[in-house]
């Protein structure tokens, strides 16, 4: 409880109070001005009677505030390394400490890479995604995005690069190595592979998001890494090193910006580099002063006649006292005859002054024709010295700089010496934090897996949800008892969602039996399949071909549904039958397909998988076979999809010619993203009208 | 909610309410402004494919569980599809009734 003595708290607003007041100037925790300004701009959207969908549109424009950039990610990686990282103030990024132990480099390096790769998809899909929903090209997109502030892309080629890291970390995920096998093949370009991916699962919103979504929650854990329990001596070092480094920098800054602001011209990169360099390397202040003065004083015009002066005037001078001491006395007798040897010898020394003191002369004179060069050249030479360094302010700060290097060298010895031969507690602590950082790190690798994995699982769920509302829907309205039969077939054979549980049970064996069962027979598979859904009573034959009677065949024996003779079916089962194909047998090739992708790929998130024993797929032979069977249906699946036929059309243009798994692989993977619900369960690209995919029966 | 398709006045209907909701959750700080940058998004990249009132429900069930400002603008679709299954459902008896 606060005292009496203690300062009154500020007053909290929300930031709608904030707003209402119209001050977009204040500090609120946690919230920048631009943020609050952000809030204003859309709630005044609102107020200006425009649409929902226009407020929308302006909210998903990205600026400074909201993207995905540096700030997060540096954020991110100063984490790791068991938090041995700074970040470089030159290029904004971060590094491991120089005395970083090799595994703390190790850690943080591979925390970086994996943290960088997520962050490329991210930011490259970002603008991909607002492109195609513009319809304002990509490098018009980045232009209007760095205009607002959004900095995490300023270029296409940085763009392509972006995509590239993205995309390359997307296909090389374990998931989607498994989802499209076909992918690792290394005679396929690069790009294609690219192109395939981003048509497929790439472009979806739904991985964007899960990915961030993902990122952001392993961001809040790196937060919570366990501290490494340093001993006190470190610790104060560390600081102390800490605070020296940073008076290093504010150092250099200043010397840099009072060359800056002398010089009235900015210094370029290496300028500066050189100064923070020499800083850095322990240079004494008289080898800085020399370095400053190159870009001080020795830049001013006129500099090579300026710096003569004073040496020349000195040789002026002390020619001049030469001969004052060597020249005839004019005190002499005008008769007497001089000596001519001394004659010539003051002769000599005058001429000699008098050559010095015209050079000196016509020096001056170029000082009084540039008057303000050389005030200039007086005062950087007054104020950047090289000799009695310590009297002048740069060279008392140089000199202060100088000792603090001293200090940070030492520091570096006692910080060296103190983490190479850590008490136990430490020793442990690092360990188990270098543990922890692996354990985050695993998720990150797998961030795109993981969350392709999720999205795929919950469109599936989606569409058996959907699936189930149809049959519901369907019962109510009255629907023959056969179609009953199939529908419920439907629910139970191959994958049993339960909606109340949300698990799945799998049946791999059947899903692989009926597979096999369409690939090789066809359509006439496919109607043995509704045969035994429907569980038509057909007498049982004996020996010489006579009815039992009483007794019917066993429909669910594969041997027999597969291979009985449809001419044996009365001409009202025959009709039954035909009218169930007519109306059932796309949904039903669809959902088995469905399953089987789903069972396939999604493996040990369905219940009943069982790791090793999943023998699920079809060879190339088979599948070329289900596109022979079903060419029709396969050819007016894809024709019908935009991406699909986006996904084909690189396809050719890259030279390859998709093989039968392919086509079905590209028709079966959208067909579960188009009809989930990013929001369209029911459309989507290749939509579920399109193709009968998780349409409800 | 059913398979019967969404008008374009359902849906501008709902991104305003969607849209109102975004704000709040700014005015009410229970929703960043990245958040907000990726869920407007979100909404964007799926609203206008919706074909069907049972897609639409599965978008706003979707988009509550990524972020739960929107949680009461899905809660209130679903009210609404509760009570015309509800409605429905009463309508069926009452015919079969009638037809006794």
């Amino acid at each position: 409880m606060p005292d009496a003595t203690s300062a009154p708290e500020a007053p909290k607003f929300t930031p709608k109070e904030v707003l209402q007041a119209g001050d977009t100037s204040v500090n609120l925790p946690g919230i920048t001005p631009e943020q609050l300004q952000r809030q204003k701009d859309l709630e005044q959207l609102r107020k200006d009677g425009k649409s929902g969908k226009e407020g929308l549109q302006m909210a998903s424009e990205t600026t400074r505030e909201t993207s995905f950039g540096r700030l997060q990610l540096n954020a991110f990686e100063l984490k790791f390394g068991a938090g041995e990282t700074e970040e470089n103030p030159a290029t904004h990024l971060v590094e491991a400490k120089a005395n970083a132990t090799p595994a703390e480099k190790a850690s943080f390096e591979r925390a970086k890479r994996a943290a960088e790769q997520a962050s490329a998809f991210l930011q490259y899909s970002s603008i991909l995604a607002e492109s195609e929903r513009t319809g304002i090209s990509i490098p018009d997109t980045i232009r209007s995005r760095v205009a607002r502030g959004d900095t995490s892309i300023k270029s296409a080629a940085e763009y392509d690069r972006q995509r590239i890291a993205g995309l390359d970390a997307l296909l090389s995920s374990g998931y989607i190595k498994s989802l499209f096998p076909e992918l690792a093949d290394p005679s396929m370009h690069p790009e294609y592979k690219r192109k395939y991916i981003e048509k497929t699962l790439g472009r979806e919103i739904g991985l964007r998001t899960t990915i961030a979504t993902k990122f952001r929650e392993l961001s809040a854990r790196a937060e919570a890494l366990p501290e490494v329990a340093k001993d006190d001596e470190l610790k104060n070092a560390e600081k102390e090193q800490k605070s020296a480094k940073t008076k290093a920098q504010e150092g250099v800054d200043q010397i840099v910006k009072s060359i800056e602001t002398d010089t009235g011209q900015p210094l370029d990169p290496a300028e500066k580099k050189a100064i923070e360099d020499a800083i850095g390397n322990g240079a004494t202040p008289e080898q800085i002063l020399r370095q400053i003065r190159q870009l001080t004083v020795e830049k001013v015009p006129h500099y090579a006649e300026f710096s003569k002066i004073s040496e020349l005037k000195n040789r002026t001078d002390e020619a001049f006292a030469r001969w004052n001491q060597g020249k005839i006395p004019t005190t002499m007798n005008k008769n007497a005859i001089p000596n001519q040897a001394a004659v010539d010898a003051a002769n000599k020394l005058y001429s000699q002054y008098e050559t010095l003191s015209n050079e000196y002369d016509a020096l001056m004179n170029t000082v009084n024709q540039n008057r303000p060069d050389y005030d200039k050249f007086v005062d950087f030479d007054r104020r950047y010295p090289t000799a009695g360094a310590a009297n002048s302010e740069i060279g008392a700060k140089l000199a202060e700089l100088y000792q603090n290097q001293v200090r940070i060298r030492e520091l570096d010895t006692i910080i060296a010496d103190k983490r190479a031969n850590p008490n136990t507690n430490e020793r442990d602590s690092r360990n188990a934090r270098l543990q922890a950082e692996s354990d985050l790190v695993d998720e990150v690798e797998n961030i795109f897996s993981e969350s392709a994995q999720e999205v795929l699982l919950k469109r599936y769920e989606q569409l058996a949800e959907l699936d189930e509302k149809g049959r519901e829907k369907d019962a109510k309205e009255g629907i023959t008892a056969d179609d009953k039969a199939i529908a419920e077939s439907m629910r139970e054979n191959w994958i049993k969602f339960d909606r109340e549980t949300r698990t799945k049970s799998v049946s791999t064996v059947r899903i692989q039996e009926d597979m096999l069962t369409i690939a090789y027979k066809g359509e006439d598979g496919l109607k043995r399949l509704l045969l035994r859904e429907m569980q038509l009573q057909i007498p049982k034959l004996d020996a010489s071909g006579n009815p039992i009677p009483g007794a019917f065949e066993d429909l669910y024996e594969r041997e027999t549904y597969e291979n009985i003779d449809l001419n044996r079916l009365t001409e009202e089962q025959k009709k039954r039958l035909d009218d169930a194909y007519n109306k059932h047998a796309d949904t039903y090739r669809n959902k088995l397909m469905k399953d089987f992708f789903a069972s396939k790929t999604l493996k040990d998130k369905l219940k009943g998988w069982v790791p090793g024993s999943d023998k699920l797929g079809l060879s190339k032979d088979e599948w070329r076979m289900l596109e022979e069977n079903f060419r029709g249906q396969l050819a007016s699946g894809l024709a019908k999809s935009k991406e699909a036929g986006n996904v084909l059309k690189n396809l050719e243009a890259s030279g390859i010619k998709p093989d039968s798994k392919m086509k079905w692989l590209i028709y079966i993977l959208i067909a579960i993203i188009g009809a989930g619900a990013v929001a369209t369960v029911g459309a989507g690209a290749v939509g579920v009208a399109a193709t009968g995919i998780g349409k409800a029966t | 909610m059913d398979n019967t398709s969404v008008s374009e006045e359902q849906k501008n209907n709902l991104y305003n309410e969607l849209y109102d909701a975004l704000l709040t959750g700014l005015q009410t700080s229970t929703l960043s402004h990245e958040d907000s940058q990726f869920s407007a998004e979100f909404i964007l990249e799926s609203l206008d494919k919706i074909d069907s009132e049972d897609s639409m429900l599965f978008f706003l069930q979707d988009l509550a569980n990524r972020w739960p400002v929107y949680k009461d603008t899905y809660l209130k679709y679903k009210d609404n599809d509760t009570q015309k299954q509800e409605a429905s459902t009463l309508d069926a008896t009452r015919e079969k009734l009638n037809s006794i």
